[in-house]
């Protein structure tokens, strides 16, 4: 490693080693029960004993190697988007995903596929709201024609309420 | 053994499968959708693929990998246009070919250029073909004598290779390695009955779903990445225009040589596990510069520089198939997900193939050449119509991915569960992303994870729990040798300095 001795402008080594430390301990604690057996004949619980204490060992590593192992990040002193942007765009989103989940089987596709992209299109702060609420409208029609009527999945058309 | 009559009969039933009116619509199909979503900034092909992978579902098997194929091939042409013409390779693979590929564009060669790259990959994809056709069933045959000894330390040494080829920590990759290991350990045990990681959910009893995996990934956490940026800047790209499609005679003259070394660098290396285009197309840049008489020309816009790497990548992706089809195993993270394609659709990819559904195996190898030329024939002329697909506000793009991608994961299944892993997946990339951690290797091991640890207990089985069965066997200790050598590669000055040349990008 070239700069071993310079300090490091690496901060995401720490979230990464938190990470994996508490996933291999919850994958630990989770897998206590599962038969590790004998070397011979092995149980359920050896791979996954030992590939969560790899994965506690490794994050330690990374914990200790402090970011050495990256090469410091083109703009460490450009400020971010800000948190508020962020937030917006992660909870937008990952929630207009989720929304679609949520509302497939009660309000069926064309409006599920409305609410996602609606919600998903307000995720950009300057996004204008007749042009989120037009892509929205043509998308989902077009992917209740793709979808349920060309490909023919069995995915439910109609809100509940109306059947 | 098999002779080569069985080769060409294998040949003949390959073109009868991909020549079939269903097939060839499809395959120019997934062509098509491959280059354009393979245009699109910033989706390279493993996302291309991973957004795709779906909708290919609802078709016959043969039909259904023939697409995925097609848009393998079509997303990495696309990714090559891009390198090309704006500096904006779609993945690692195509990074070299931005650095003589771009400056030709800006001397106005831009369109000379794109031609002998797509020139230059049909060369190499023909000659793959047929080095395919005639060394798959030779592997294959010889793998039979493949023990689980043998098995698992070739998956063992995939993982590190890809590894040590992967971009950044090497560290970090590790630590990917077992994230997606222990991924792939969750549902029902094979041996014992035992639930696993289940969480209490039925979904999860065979297993954590692949797609929501990738698509999570890959898809969903690359909308996260290009959204977060895009709020930083918003300069869309520079589109110079593009010159005249054809080659000089000078250009064409130093190309073609260019092109056959490539190819041959491609196609030996595609083989290796952990290899496939990446390493393929820098070790063809790098063999260029050191052979040329002019190196220190490379860089402002030499044509050999152009034509090596996209022949290698070409000939490297298509070799990367081998492994996949003669030994079940994935060499890279693409070809992990053809694996997911594969198991959907009820294949167990593997030395059978060949066996027990030759029109499958010989159909995808026939169509892989089918693919080439028509990715020459219709991309050329329609570039200028693809270069306008930048052009597309990201503002209706990220949700025409959404909705293609999040749709066709609930029509894998018919249950929302998916939809709602995916999320829980794109956020999961999104921060690893954000950790600097590439999720190559993770889904490379999640769909390694549950075979090598089948081959593990079954090696420990045979050999009574004494691990020195893996250096006994001749086959296996040459793997673990090799490993070793790719470890301990790592600690020497010259490959650092390799690493980080060939990702300097």
């Amino acid at each position: 490693m070239s700069n071993a001795s310079q300090p490091s402008s690496d901060r995401t080594n720490r979230p990464l080693a938190a990470f994996c430390i508490v996933v291999g301990l919850g994958a630990l604690w989770v897998s206590r029960n599962y038969d590790a057996g004998t070397v011979i004949s092995m149980g359920p619980g050896f791979f996954p004993k030992a590939v969560a204490g790899l994965l506690i060992f490794l994050g330690i590593i990374v914990f200790l190697v402090n970011g050495r192992d990256v090469e410091p990040s083109e703009d460490p002193e450009q400020p971010g988007i800000g948190l508020l942007s962020l937030g917006r765009i992660l909870l937008f989103v990952v929630g207009s995903v989720v929304l679609f989940g949520m509302t497939l089987h009660p309000l069926g596709l064309p409006v599920a596929t409305f609410l996602m992209v609606a919600l998903a299109s307000a995720a950009r702060s300057g996004a204008r709201p007749v042009t989120v609420i037009l892509t929205a409208l043509v998308l989902a029609v077009i992917a209740t024609l793709l979808f349920a009527f060309a490909l023919q999945l069995q995915i439910p058309v109609y809100p509940e309420l109306l059947k | 053994m098999i002779g080569h009559m069985d080769i060409l009969n294998g040949i003949v039933l390959g073109l009868q499968v991909a020549s079939d009116p269903t097939n060839i619509l499809f395959c120019l199909v997934g062509c098509l959708v491959g280059t354009l979503v393979g245009v699109l900034p910033g989706l390279g092909p493993t996302a291309t693929i991973a957004i795709l992978l779906p909708l290919t579902f609802g078709l016959p098997p043969v039909t259904g990998l023939i697409t995925l194929a097609g848009i393998y091939y079509g997303a990495q042409y696309g990714g090559s246009t891009t390198s090309i013409l704006l500096r904006l390779p779609g993945e690692a693979s195509s990074v070299v070919t931005v650095i003589d590929g771009h400056a030709m564009t800006r001397n106005g060669r831009g369109g000379a250029a794109l031609t002998i790259a797509a020139l230059a990959s049909f060369l190499a994809g023909t000659i793959g073909t047929f080095f395919m056709a005639a060394f798959a069933p030779v592997l294959a045959v010889a793998v039979l004598k493949f023990g689980a000894p043998e098995y698992f330390m070739l998956m063992f040494l995939g993982l590190i290779t890809s590894v040590v080829l992967a971009q950044g920590s090497v560290l970090r990759a590790l630590a990917m390695i077992m994230l997606g290991l222990l991924l792939g350990l969750a549902g029902t045990d094979v041996n014992s009955g035992q639930y696993r990681f289940d969480f209490g959910f039925y979904e999860l009893l065979n297993g954590v779903p692949f797609v929501p995996v990738v698509v999570g990934l890959f898809g969903i956490a690359d909308i996260l990445v290009a959204l977060e940026r895009a709020v930083k800047d918003e300069a869309p790209p520079v589109v110079h225009r593009i010159s005249s499609l054809w080659p000089t005679k000078e250009e064409a003259r130093r190309a073609t040589p260019a092109a056959f070394r490539g190819t041959v660098i491609g196609l030996v290396l595609g083989l290796l596990p952990g290899g496939g285009a990446l390493l393929s197309s820098f070790m063809a840049y790098t063999v260029e510069k050191r052979f040329s008489k002019t190196p220190e020309k490379f860089g402002t816009g030499m044509v050999e520089g152009v034509a090596a790497p996209e022949a290698a990548n070409n000939s490297g992706a298509q070799t990367a198939f081998l492994p996949l089809l003669t030994l079940g195993i994935p060499s890279n993270a693409i070809m992990a997900l053809m694996v997911g394609a594969m198991m959907v659709h009820g294949i167990v990819p593997g030395p059978r193939i060949m066996t027990n559904q030759p029109d499958l195996f010989w159909g995808l190898i026939a169509s892989m050449w089918i693919g080439n030329l028509m990715l020459l024939v219709i991309n050329l002329p329609l570039v200028g119509i693809w270069v306008q697909l930048l052009k597309i506000r990201y503002q209706f793009l990220f949700p025409t991915i959404l909705v293609v991608s999040i749709i066709g994961i609930y029509g894998v299944e018919f249950t929302t569960f998916d939809v709602y892993l995916t999320a829980i997946f794109g956020l999961l990339g999104y921060f690893l992303h954000k950790c600097r951690c590439e999720p190559a290797p993770l889904i490379l091991a999640f769909v390694l994870g549950p075979m090598m640890e089948e081959y593990f207990r079954r090696s420990m089985l045979v050999a009574r729990g004494d691990m020195s069965i893996f250096i006994t066997h001749p086959i296996s200790l040459a793997m673990l040798v090799v490993t070793i050598g790719l470890l301990l590669s790592l600690l020497f000055p010259f490959i650092q300095s390799f690493r980080q040349k060939a990702f300097a990008e």
